[in-house]
Order: C-alpha cells, then sequence, then structure tokens
C-alpha cells in the first residue's frame, strides 16, 4: 500500500484529508507540525506528503527544503497546501523543491487525483 | 441582511479604500498649503510634511494588504473544512442521505462557494488598489481573452436558455495582465447572463478602433433603473430590480472592473434601459 504523509496544524482539516486519502487506498500517517513532519518522514519513508504551508515551529516549506537536502527523503512526493494565493507563497513552496501546490479551500476529491496523477508520473 | 451588507461595504472601505483616499486627500492638503504659503522656506517645509505624510500612508497601505492577506488566510482555512466535509457527505452512498438532505447539503454547498467568492473579491480589490498589477504587464491579445471568456460563460448561458452571439475581431494586442482582464471579462459577461432572463440574449463584441481595444458586452436584460446608474461602480452596490428579484451577487465585480480597467489607462462605461437592456463598453489603449 502507498504511505503518504499528512502535516497540518487545523486537526479538522488533517482529519478530511486522512479520510479521504484512506478511502482512495492510502495508508496514512497523520501529524499536526513540521518537527513530527520531518521525524515520520524519515523513519517511516512515505512515497509522498502532503504539508501545510503554515504551521507553527517548521514550516511546511522549511520541511520541504529540509528533506529535499537530505539523500535518504530527497526523491520523496511533496504537495504543498496553501491558504494564501499570493506569488511570493506559490514561488516559495516551488523554490522549496515542491512537486505541487493545491490552494485552501481545495475539493479532497482534487486532491486525490493531484496524488494518483504525481504518482503515476513518477511511476512513468 | 441589508445590515450586514452594510457592514461589510464599511469594513470593506475602511481596508481597501481608507489609505488611498487619504493619501489623496494628504497631498491635496499639502498642494493648496504650497500654494498659499510664500517664502521658500516654508515652501520646504509642507514639502518635508508631504513627504512624511506620504511615507505614512503607504506604510498604512503595505499593512492594510498584509492584513488582508491575514484574514484571508483565517477565514480560508474553516472554509476548507465546511467545503470538504460537504463534499465528503454528498459523495456518500445513493441510499445514505434522503433527498431532503441532498438538497440541505447543496444549499450549503453553494453559500460555501460564495463565501469563498466572496473573500477572493476583496482581496482581488484590495490587492489592485494597492499594487496595481498582479503580475507584471505584458502583451496580451484581448481577442483570446475575450474567446475563453465566451468559452467558459457557454454552458452556463446555454442552460439558462440565454442566446449567445459574439464578434471578435481579433488581434487585439495590448499592454496588460492577462489574468485580470479575464476577471473583467467574466464579471461582465457574468452579468450580462444573469441578468438576461430565458429567451434573451448576450452579444459580445470586440474590435480594434482608432488606436484602441474596444469590447462591447451588450444584452436584452433587465436593466438598470436610471437613477441608479451612477452608483454602479461603488462596492457592493446592487440595484433594487436585481435584488428585488433575488439575482446572486455581491456587488463587488463592476467595482473591480473599473479598477482594472483604470490601471490599464482604460474607460468603461454603462448605458441602459430598466426593462430593455444594459450595454457596458470597455476601451483600453492597443499597444
Ligand atoms: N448587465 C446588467 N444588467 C442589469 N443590471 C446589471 C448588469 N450589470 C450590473 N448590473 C447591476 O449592477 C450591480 C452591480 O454589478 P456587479 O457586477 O458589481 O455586482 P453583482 O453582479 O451583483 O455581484 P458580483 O459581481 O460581486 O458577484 C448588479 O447587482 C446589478 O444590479
Ligand atoms: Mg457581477
Amino acid at each position: 500500500m502507498t504511505v503518504v504523509l499528512v502535516a497540518d496544524d487545523d486537526a479538522d482539516i488533517r482529519d478530511l484529508v486522512a479520510f479521504k486519502l484512506e478511502q482512495a487506498g492510502f495508508e496514512v500517517i497523520a501529524v499536526e507540525d513540521g518537527q513530527t513532519a520531518l521525524e515520520q518522514a524519515r523513519s517511516r519513508q512515505p512515497t509522498l506528503a502532503v504539508l501545510d504551508v503554515s504551521m507553527p515551529g517548521l514550516s511546511g516549506i522549511d520541511v520541504c527544503r529540509m528533506l529535499r537536502a537530505d539523500p535518504a527523503t530527497a526523491g520523496m512526493l511533496i504537495i504543498m497546501l496553501t491558504a494564501r494565493v499570493q506569488e511570493q507563497d506559490v514561488e516559495g513552496g516551488f523554490s522549496a523543491g515542491a512537486d505541487d501546490y493545491v490552494t485552501k479551500p481545495f475539493s479532497p476529491r482534487e486532491l486525490v487525483s493531484r496524488i494518483q496523477s504525481l504518482l503515476s508520473r513518477a511511476r512513468a | 441582511m441589508r445590515g450586514a451588507a452594510n457592514g461589510a461595504a464599511f469594513l470593506a472601505g475602511l481596508l481597501t479604500g481608507g489609505a488611498t483616499a487619504a493619501l489623496a486627500l494628504g497631498r491635496e492638503t499639502a498642494r493648496m498649503r504650497a500654494a498659499c504659503l510664500a517664502t521658500a522656506a516654508e515652501t520646504e517645509r509642507s514639502r518635508r510634511r508631504e513627504d512624511e505624510l506620504m511615507a505614512r500612508m503607504r506604510a498604512l497601505d503595505a499593512a492594510k494588504t498584509d492584513f488582508m492577506a491575514t484574514v484571508s488566510h483565517e477565514l480560508r482555512t474553516p472554509l476548507t473544512s465546511i467545503s470538504g466535509y460537504v463534499e465528503l457527505l454528498r459523495d456518500a452512498e445513493p441510499d445514505e442521505l434522503s433527498d431532503a438532505q441532498r438538497r440541505m447539503l447543496e444549499v450549503i454547498a453553494r453559500n460555501a462557494r460564495r463565501l469563498r467568492e466572496l473573500i477572493e473579491d476583496i482581496l482581488t480589490l484590495s490587492r489592485i488598489e494597492s499594487g496595481g498589477f498582479r503580475s507584471e504587464p505584458g502583451e496580451v491579445d484581448l481577442a483570446q481573452v475575450v474567446e475563453r471568456a465566451i468559452t467558459e460563460i457557454g454552458p452556463v448561458a446555454a442552460k439558462a436558455s440565454v442566446g449567445l452571439h459574439a464578434e471578435v475581431r481579433g488581434p487585439l494586442p495590448l499592454r496588460g495582465d492577462g489574468v485580470q482582464l479575464d476577471r473583467v471579462l467574466a464579471n461582465l459577461l457574468g452579468n450580462a447572463v444573469k441578468f438576461t432572463p430565458a429567451a434573451g440574449t448576450v452579444t459580445v463584441r470586440a474590435a480594434h478602433d482608432a488606436g484602441e481595444a474596444v469590447l462591447v458586452v451588450a444584452d436584452t436584460g433587465m436593466g438598470i433603473p436610471e437613477s441608479e446608474q451612477k452608483a454602479l461602480f461603488v462596492r457592493f452596490f446592487r440595484a433594487t430590480n436585481a435584488i428585488r428579484r433575488a439575482v446572486p451577487g455581491t456587488g463587488l465585480g463592476l467595482a473591480i472592473c473599473r479598477k482594472i480597467v483604470d490601471n490599464h489607462g482604460g474607460t468603461i462605461a454603462v448605458a441602459s434601459a430598466e426593462n430593455m437592456g444594459t450595454t457596458v463598453t470597455v476601451r483600453l489603449p492597443a499597444s
């Protein structure tokens, strides 16, 4: 089963994403902050990580950059969730090495299809 | 309902207009003062005061944009949960929900969408008022912008049984911001379709004329009462006939259009007769 890491400090959104992803057949690791996301990414090696940009402590962008910098996790697929549509946030996400970004409010269905297309692109 | 709208209008006015208006006012008083005072020293002092005022207003403008970004972030997060969980419920198995429950969920979804659009609009307005362009202006073909918007609105017009005619003579090159011009077209075509009852028509024309790209959106809809026409570009303004017939909307679309057209050095004008129809004409300098 494909393992997906979900990091968001908002519990409702975390549960929403986790529920939808489990329904779609993924194994989900859900965490509530950047530090835990980093630890879980390193120890459990998920195929893909969904990271909220604004989390207290380490932000999603920080986590993304650190994952990319570490050879053990550099190849992980990363989708950023952002509640800002300002260009610098999106650019920040991409320059930190994210593969895709989704803006809040997003449709859970849409998120799953973005994840699936990233996975199939990575497999090809 | 009206009270809430007025409150919202006041708030948004404060947020989006306050600093800009104060800036203009400050500039004006400083200029007048400078004209009255005779000595060079006085002029110098008042110029310094003007500079200080300008700097303070700019700082206020930046703080306002920052504030708006934060507010929109704070609103988007709960909205994500509302619309996300509604989607999960609506995706439930057919026998898990009654028809009445499905209708209720549809109402929640529709209103969540409205709220999202409202947040986007307020943010857009705040951003274009304080900063001009969203991206760097580049070469845009207005003809393509129009074609795109017509493709988008097509299904909506068909569903409302409103005839849609287009006459686009491109290319219509100009310097501008494609994303913002998309926004103008979407709102003008959206208005024309939603304020036109079934069996009416909407006609879109775009062509070059005397160094300008001219866009005309004409409909045979409900029109706007004459006495209300001068208020059309005021934020949150909605005509009484639109409110009476409960046509959905917030009254931000035309205010946004006006700002964007202004930013492009163009003009926007509305001609309308109640129960006859409305024609909106946009003229933008061609490149
Ligand atoms: N084509 C039209 N026909 C009749 N009335 C119009 C037309 N376009 C605009 N109006 C009137 O002008 C008002 C303001 O238009 P505007 O586009 O700013 O707001 P809206 O469409 O009500 O809401 P929004 O665009 O924010 O969703 C409308 O509410 C309506 O009363
Ligand atoms: Mg409108």
